[in-house]
């Protein structure tokens, strides 16, 4: 396990690379969606039939 | 000099910063708000002339207006009324055109919070407000008995009913037959039942001393969580829920009673017990990420470093979300988590996109929204955070004197 302080193998900089960029793709999303809620643009709705577990 | 003063009270600038923007947004809301009702006014009532309309009551308490319409040859055409209920993002404002024999002749809601598309969207689109024309002021105008709900947008509906509810309550008084409003029903349920249930069974399974030691028992807790919040009653913990508290909706607890067990209880044993016991325990989300993550089954995950830079993510999302609910008064607009989508089986195609990153990235990252994304881990850390360091002070505060004493 790489612990604070060692250098990074180039593994662990890949794994670092895959999760930022990950990260920061799902922040824009949310950012967008924020924004969307605000400026309520017409994107497309989809929707499935509702589970009918309850009235 | 900078990065000595960063090194020293960077956190506390930045928790400085953060909690003076979301008062002064939250100020700055309040005081800048204006509605001008009258504005409605000729919608609702088209056949009275421009300016011969005259307000007949107001009732504070309750934001009511009554207003009465004139042709322009003085007879009656009818009343306007304007009143306020609450809704799934905040308070709505009801405006009802009425006969001058209290029929309902339009109906609508010019104002609201309602922005969780297309949840709104479905009441005009089944012709909700429909049912209400041509109804008379007499009529008990229930919901399910009289009118017809609409699935999925059932906050929505209650609200609109209650608004027209109080506008007929004004109507009849004006009338000389007083309609009151019916008392709210305590709605104690099977989800409220089961509310307590869930939130009574993890306590247990993390305090009881003989229970601890089964760890499998998370995932049935995990599972009564993915089908009583999520599936079943689409009622996960959502930030939107706390974002009403913050911009002063409250909803009536009568029927949001499920609602209050579960922020109150899950921030109650949080502030009691010092433990997190929804996040990883009871969410529906946790546990929809823990199975991709057994079908996925990658280990992939940051370097320490790094893992603490992306764990303060959650904080920022947190605090512009609540930053644009205050500053728009509308709780609503704080709602960006994947779980309303998906839960719901209802959502634009960004929420859609949300949802599928998300699951996608949890079959290679452990947790991965929980830990970088969560806006509700933030909420109950910082809770959390918050009575840590209050007992600390308070024990710093306290002991020197029971060392004194003993």
């Amino acid at each position: 396990m790489v612990t604070e302080g060692q250098p990074q193998t180039k593994k662990g900089r890949l794994k670092n690379t895959v999760i930022i960029f990950l990260v920061s793709l799902v922040v824009v999303i949310c950012v967008a969606h924020l924004v969307f809620n605000i400026t309520k643009p017409t994107l497309p709705v989809f929707e499935f039939p509702p589970i009918k577990l309850h009235d | 000099m900078l990065k000595r003063f960063w090194q020293r009270r960077g956190v506390a600038t930045l928790i400085l910063l953060a909690v003076g923007s979301l008062v002064g947004a939250g100020v700055y809301a309040q005081v800048s708000y204006q509605s001008d009702v009258e504005q409605y006014l000729p919608q609702a009532l088209p056949e009275a002339a421009q300016d011969q309309f005259e307000l007949l009551l107001f009732v504070s308490d309750e934001n009511g207006y009554l207003y009465s319409g004139d042709s322009a040859s003085g007879g009656s055409v009818g009343y306007v009324t304007i009143t306020e209920a609450q809704g799934y993002g905040g308070a709505m404002t009801v405006v009802i055109g009425w006969s001058p024999e209290a029929t309902i002749l339009t109906l609508d809601v010019p104002e609201h919070y309602e922005d969780m598309i297309p949840w709104f969207q479905r009441l005009y689109d089944l012709e909700f407000f429909d049912q209400y024309i041509g109804r008379k002021y007499s009529e008990p105008l229930q919901l399910t008995t009289d009118i017809d709900t609409v699935t999925r947008s059932t906050v929505s509906v209650v609200g609109v009913n209650t608004g027209v509810q109080r506008g007929r309550a004004l109507v009849a008084e004006q009338l000389g037959d007083p309609y009151p409003m019916p008392e709210e029903p305590i709605q104690f349920g099977a989800i409220e039942m089961l509310l307590f249930v869930g939130l009574g069974s993890v306590v247990a399974l993390r305090l009881v001393p003989g229970l601890r030691k089964f760890h499998w028992a998370r995932y049935l807790t995990l599972t009564f969580g993915l089908v009583v919040l999520g599936f079943w009653f689409v009622i996960p913990l959502s930030l939107i829920h706390f974002a009403i508290w913050a911009v002063g909706f409250a909803p009536a607890w009568q029927s949001h009673l499920f609602l209050y067990i579960l922020i109150f209880g899950v921030v109650g044993l949080a502030v009691l017990l010092a433990k997190n016991f929804y996040c990883f325990w009871l969410c529906p989300f946790s546990a929809i990420q823990e199975v991709m993550h057994i079908l996925g089954g990658g280990r992939v995950t940051p370097s320490p470093k790094w893992q603490r830079r992306l764990r303060n993510i959650p904080y920022f999302l947190l605090w512009l979300a609540l930053f644009l609910a205050l500053l728009l008064r509308n709780a609503s607009v704080a709602s960006f988590e994947p779980w309303q989508a998906l839960f719901s089986l209802s959502g634009t195609i960004d929420q859609w996109l949300l949802v599928g990153v998300t699951l996608v990235t949890a079959m290679i990252v452990k947790d991965f929204w929980c830990w970088y994304l969560c806006p509700i881990r933030a909420v109950l850390d910082t809770i959390l955070k918050i009575r840590r360091r209050i007992k600390a002070e308070w024990l710093q505060k306290v002991s020197p004197r029971l060392k004194k004493a003993a």
